[in-house]
């Protein structure tokens, strides 16, 4: 949901009238980077799931698959992120708006694009963990 | 009779541990 979010309104909002509008969400994160948010919560979402992977390892093999599908799939946006997200975040937030007008154009909605994927990506993540838990139970019961 | 118990306790600590886990992903991810 914190992704869908920064697409609708955050990215939204950076990219609706360039560059006046790039101008105000650099001034606006001029005090607190958002990236504080996912440096902490990332990293704790990948240890959860791999714990959780690494504990129902011995109760079967299609919740190894589920689990270690959403291992993946969050592995991937992290991926993505570096690849991605983090050249484009360095286009929008620091290169000159001035001389580099058309490329932070271009940044802007390749970054809102891409982030409709990592979203979905995120998704997935969540259904395959849930369909775990789901098999956990009717083993269980 | 208390081997037993120990036991349950334990298998219902690491079923709490387990599904903390695996809801704990769900809900930061979410």
């Amino acid at each position: 949901m914190v992704s869908i979010y920064n697409t609708l309104i955050d990215a939204n909002s950076w990219g609706s009238d360039i560059p006046a509008s790039i101008q105000t969400a650099r001034d606006y994160y001029k005090y607190v980077d958002p990236r504080n948010f996912f440096a902490i919560f990332g990293p704790i979402n990948q240890l959860l799931i791999l714990l959780a992977l690494i504990f129902f390892w011995k109760d079967s093999v299609s919740l190894r698959f589920y689990f270690g599908l959403s291992f993946l799939l969050y592995a991937i946006i992290v991926f993505l992120t570096f690849a991605y997200f983090i050249p484009r975040d360095q286009i929008l937030f620091t290169w000159s708006i001035q001389d580099h007008t058309e490329q932070i154009r271009a940044a802007s909605a390749q970054w809102i694009a891409m982030n409709w994927i990592r979203s979905a990506l995120g998704l997935a993540g969540v259904l395959s963990s849930f369909k775990g838990l789901d098999i956990y139970y009717k083993l269980k019961h | 009779m208390e081997a037993i118990a120990i036991n349950q306790l334990i298998r219902s600590v690491f079923h709490l541990l387990k599904i903390t886990f695996a809801i704990g992903a769900i809900v930061v991810a979410a």
